[in-house]
């Protein structure tokens, strides 16, 4: 299986070399490090610096992680809808990418296109547009309404439900895009084996395709939990005001209310997150490499 | 991108006027008639002081038409005055973060900010802004104390309004107390998501005065409507929920609430009593470059009646000149929060209220509302 | 449990819209036979062990396995084994668990089904390799692995598609060797599918040769190499010398062939003077003909070409009337250093050659 191209795909930040026995090679890395290091590392070490230095020095903005009701809330809706978030794309996403991956050269072409294009919507106009579709006088409610369906409309945004579908929509194509990768990596002759052996359609998808698929089931997974972490502009558009996701936090308490040490201390927890992730999970796909799931 | 930040008075003022000229409410000719008649186009008064090099005042606003706004209202009648000098708009909005990360990293390109009451007292707290000369700016300009304040003065104002969609209210609300009456007036209210001004209206539904706030008592007073509350962030939503029906009350700006009523044919309406007046403060972050040019500036802003008028037809903004109320034109007057009428009938803010409590209780509030 | 099942196809025909895979294929495979289908690529072999497997469904005719039809059975329901090209091992499970894949899915308990696994790995040989990957092995043991998974649930037929193609020649040789044992010991129905002929050959009782989707001529090996139908068959099956020729005289079971000046006779049991006809005449039934020696036919040639083989020596040998004939011949029967130009007599019996089709395809 394709571990090394999904790694790639999970946007690991800088691969950490396992040995140096290839100094010369890394050498050739060493601009682009450099480069790395300035715009890139020095920014979140003084996000860091921010965090333990204001107001005070010291790890009181920490010590507030356990005391602060606010904060704590913030993390706790924050991991709440990224969960949600992450299990329904990945339903969603591999629901997509297996129609995809079975489809003909030609059609999968088109399924390609129509996963890609919205990509290339800005997320605020997405944003903007489940708002039409969803509030009490939109598209959705109206249609439920005249079909005899439902009699009052239904609160389908501007709460977390509002959130989660705008957020799912965003992220569906990222999650397709690693299970497509690795699920065209599956051999249809080990299909047709596993039937010829006697496996139901069902068992064959549950024994020989789902496996198989999975690697890239958990990079999608990681790469749209990540993504999901640092949501902005849809939680504060369809979130009605009432949810306040982990990004905004932050942005209020460093432009609005001026609390810079905590503000940056919730971005370091984020980011220590996001890199314990996906510490976990390149430790998840090398051991699916060693046991050789993929040749 | 800023569109889905909370978003400050100023930023609304100009995109309500972008979106009125959008409709053609507003000619770009009326506008450019209403500019040279207030002080000449920009570029003519650049010219003007081409022989010697010009020196600058920049003027950090909101973005979009505050850009034109102000640098015809604001900028162009003080450089007509002093010769040498010129007044730059930058429209990178003067977040209370974003001044305080300039100050501190010294090097300082902002000369004069839009800021707000809070704002103001919170970086005067911090040593980050000047404090007002008022040898140099006048405090006879005002028509009231909270458009001087110690760190900043207000050149125009602006007032959070009761909004009501009368379509599905009968029974017109008069106060705050009705907005918080769900068995008479049913249906979702709309708050900005801020502290500042939700709890003013909680305090006076109560039947109490607005200042001092009792936060947990306001605070438990929000929490009692929370069910069936909306929060907005930026001026065009809260316009879009009230006019789609999807709320029947709210705490909106009067800039918004006149769009509403003026283009539903009556539908929506809004009312001035309890009201509450905010002054739009400027604030000069501390070491700016133009030293003390920027109090002049300032002074010149509060000192023109004419121009703020101006104002109030492009943007909404409500003048702060004792002289000014009467230059409005009659059909202006309803939608003037310091027209003598209207503004009886508010309650102004306590910005150094604000200004030391803030931080605390707006994210006390933000939590309370959240999660 | 009767181990050997007989299967029947009938009318077999698959269209690929105005494409003709198969056409109209009928054969028999009797119990515990090892039938050889045998082709040039594109010729519909692979089509045919498909539809038998279930994957392809046969636009037009029957599969009978018994005299049962089992033409409308998914895959899952035929209980065939079946050997895939690449072998199709299941890469993220062990060698064991490969092996417990058909017999999982049957509801098997676990202890008999260790048996079971353990019993079939012996029998490759691979019992040391139960908890290896896939990946971890050779490629001959891989080969061996899908052999096993493929019996190891005891099924009506084995279907091998290519299953020795991946391999280099010399551990082809040795699990050819290793299959045809394998046969013999358990004695189930084998349907192979190979382009080679040698492997063919070498491993079938019964070998079937397709081109163009059609069956041309099935039978035992020998059958087929000697008495080819067609001059298809002939060039398929090895090396052939094509000698075309005008029926000339007929003497009972015998004609007298005319090629050029020269007159050969042939055992021939249809055509009537005047007839063309074309023979097969197989290099190494060509005698070389001593002094005084002779044979049912003789010509005389000079050597254009040759070359040493080890066992034999492989001659190109310009004749007036028949052309180049190739002709080879054990080292001990060729008691000359050859040379080109050397002249030589060749003879062959009359019933070395044999008469073929025409069927335009070499």
């Amino acid at each position: 299986m394709s571990s090394a191209v999904l790694t790639t795909r999970a946007a690991v930040p800088a691969p950490v070399p396992r040995h140096f026995a290839n100094a010369g090679w890394y050498a050739l890395i060493l601009p682009a490090f450099l480069l790395m290091t300035a715009i890139y590392v020095a920014p979140i070490l003084q996000v860091l610096a921010i965090s333990v230095t204001e107001p005070t020095t010291g790890l009181d903005n920490y010590e507030r992680l356990l005391t602060n009701a606010g904060v704590q809330r913030a993390i706790v809706t924050t991991l709440r809808i990224g969960l949600i978030t992450t299990a329904i794309a990945l339903l969603l996403g591999y629901v997509l990418a297996y129609v995809v991956a079975l489809a003909s050269p030609a059609a999968q072409r088109w399924w390609l296109l129509a996963v890609l294009v919205p990509l290339w919507i800005s997320v605020l106009v997405r944003a903007f547009a489940w708002v039409t579709l969803l509030r009490r006088q939109g598209l959705v409610n109206q249609g439920l309404m005249n079909a005899g369906i439902i009699d009052a409309p239904l609160a389908l945004v501007w709460n977390e439900l509002g959130i989660v579908i705008g957020m799912v929509h965003y992220m569906v194509p990222y999650a397709v895009l690693p299970m497509l990768a690795s699920m065209r990596e599956i051999d249809p002759r080990l299909l047709a084996a596993a039937r010829g052996l006697g496996a139901s359609r069902f068992t064959v998808f549950r024994r020989v395709f789902f496996p198989l698929s999975a690697p890239g089931l958990a990079a999608s997974g990681v790469l749209v939990f990540i993504f999901s972490l640092g949501f902005y502009i849809t939680p504060a558009i369809l979130g009605g005001g009432r949810t306040l996701m982990a990004a905004e936090w932050i942005k209020m308490q460093i432009l609005d209310i001026v609390r810079w040490g905590m503000g940056a201390m919730l971005a370091t927890v984020l980011v220590i997150a996001i890199l314990t992730t996906l510490a976990v999970f390149s430790r998840v796909v090398n051991l699916k490499r060693l046991f050789g799931a993929g040749a | 991108m800023r569109d889905d930040e909370i978003q400050s008075f100023h930023q609304d003022c100009v995109e309500l006027a972008q979106e009125k000229h959008a409709r053609g409410q507003l000619s770009r000719r009326q506008l450019m008639q209403a500019m040279a008649a207030l002080g000449g186009a920009g570029l003519a008064t650049a010219s003007a002081h081409a022989q010697g090099t010009p020196r600058e005042l920049v003027m950090v606003n909101w973005g979009g038409l505050a850009n034109q706004g102000f640098g015809n209202f604001y900028g162009d009648p003080f450089a007509a005055e002093n010769p040498g000098w010129r007044v730059v708009q930058d429209s990178s909005g003067p977040a209370t973060g974003r001044i305080r990360s300039m100050v501190e990293s010294g090097r300082v390109a902002w000369d004069l900010c839009d800021s707000s009451a809070s704002g103001a007292k919170l970086l005067g707290g911090l040593n980050l802004a000047t404090k007002v000369d008022y040898s140099i700016v006048d405090r006879a300009n005002v028509i009231a104390p909270v458009f001087a304040l110690e760190y900043g003065a207000a050149p125009y104002s602006f007032s959070s309004v009761l909004c009501y969609d009368s379509s599905k209210l009968p029974t017109p609300p008069t106060g705050w107390a009705d907005f918080w009456n769900l068995q008479r007036f049913p249906g979702t209210r709309l708050l900005r998501r801020d502290a500042v001004c939700s709890l003013e209206a909680a305090m006076i539904s109560m039947g109490r005065p607005a200042y001092p706030i009792d936060v947990r008592a306001a605070m438990r007073r929000v929490g009692e409507l929370r069910r069936n509350l909306v929060f907005w962030t930026n001026g065009s939503e809260s316009e879009q929920l009230m006019r789609t029906g999807e709320a029947v009350m709210g705490q909106v700006w009067h800039t918004r609430a006149s769009v509403l009523e003026r283009e539903s044919n009556g539908r929506i309406k809004f009312i001035w009593n309890q009201g509450i007046l905010q002054p739009g403060i400027f604030v000069i972050p501390r070491g700016n470059p133009g030293g003390v040019m920027a109090q002049r500036l300032l002074g010149s802003m509060l000192a023109k009646p004419e121009p703020q008028v101006g104002l109030l037809g492009l943007l909404g903004n409500g003048p702060t000149n004792p002289r000014a109320a009467a230059l409005v034109p009659a059909e202006l007057k309803r939608f003037n929060p310091t027209d003598p009428a209207n503004e009886r009938q508010q309650v102004a803010i306590d910005g150094n209220w604000w200004g030391d409590n803030y931080q605390q209780v707006n994210a006390d509030f933000i939590d309370a509302i959240t999660g | 449990m009767s181990q050997a099942h007989a299967l029947s196809l009938v009318g077999l025909t698959k269209r690929y819209g105005s494409f003709t895979a198969v056409n109209d294929v009928s054969l028999d495979v009797a119990q515990g036979q090892f039938l050889t289908l045998l082709g040039p690529s594109g010729s519909g072999k692979t089509t045919i062990l498909m539809a038998i497997a279930g994957f392809v469904a046969p636009s037009a005719g029957a599969i009978l396995l018994d005299g049962r039809e089992i033409t409308p059975l998914p895959p899952e329901k035929r209980d065939f084994g079946m050997v895939f090209q690449g072998y199709a091992l299941f890469p993220h499970m062990t060698v064991a668990e490969n092996l417990a894949f058909p017999l999982r899915v049957r509801g098997m308990e676990r202890a008999e089904r260790d048996t079971k696994i353990r019993a079939t790995l012996d029998l490759v040989q691979l019992s040391q390799f139960a908890e290896r990957r896939p990946s971890q092995l050779s490629g001959g043991q891989q080969q061996r692995v899908a052999l096993a998974r493929a019996l190891v649930f005891e099924p009506n037929l084995l279907l091998l598609d290519e299953p020795l193609s991946a391999l280099d020649k010399k551990l082809r040789a040795e699990l050819q060797d290793e299959l045809k044992t394998l046969h013999r010991r358990i004695g189930r129905t084998f349907i192979n599918v190979t382009h080679d002929q040698e492997e063919a050959m070498s491993l079938s009782d019964t070998v079937a040769i397709l081109n163009h989707g059609k069956l041309i001529q099935i039978g035992a090996p020998d059958a087929l190499y000697d008495r080819p139908r067609t001059r298809f068959v002939a060039g398929f099956l090895g090396k052939s010398n094509m000698i075309s020729g005008r029926i000339a005289e007929r003497i009972g079971a015998t004609a007298r062939v005319s090629v050029g000046a020269t007159t050969l006779t042939q055992r021939l049991a249809t055509g009537a003077t005047g007839d063309t006809v074309l023979l097969s005449l197989r290099p190494e039934r060509i005698a070389l003909l001593g002094d005084g020696e002779t044979a049912e036919n003789m010509v005389e040639g000079h050597v254009s070409a040759w070359s040493y083989l080890g066992a034999g020596h492989s001659l190109t040998v310009e004749t007036t009337d028949l052309g180049s004939l190739r002709l080879t011949l054990p080292t001990w029967r060729a008691p000359f250093a050859p040379a080109e130009g050397l002249t030589l007599r060749l003879g062959w019996p009359s019933d070395a050659a044999a008469p073929v089709e025409d069927d335009g395809d070499e």
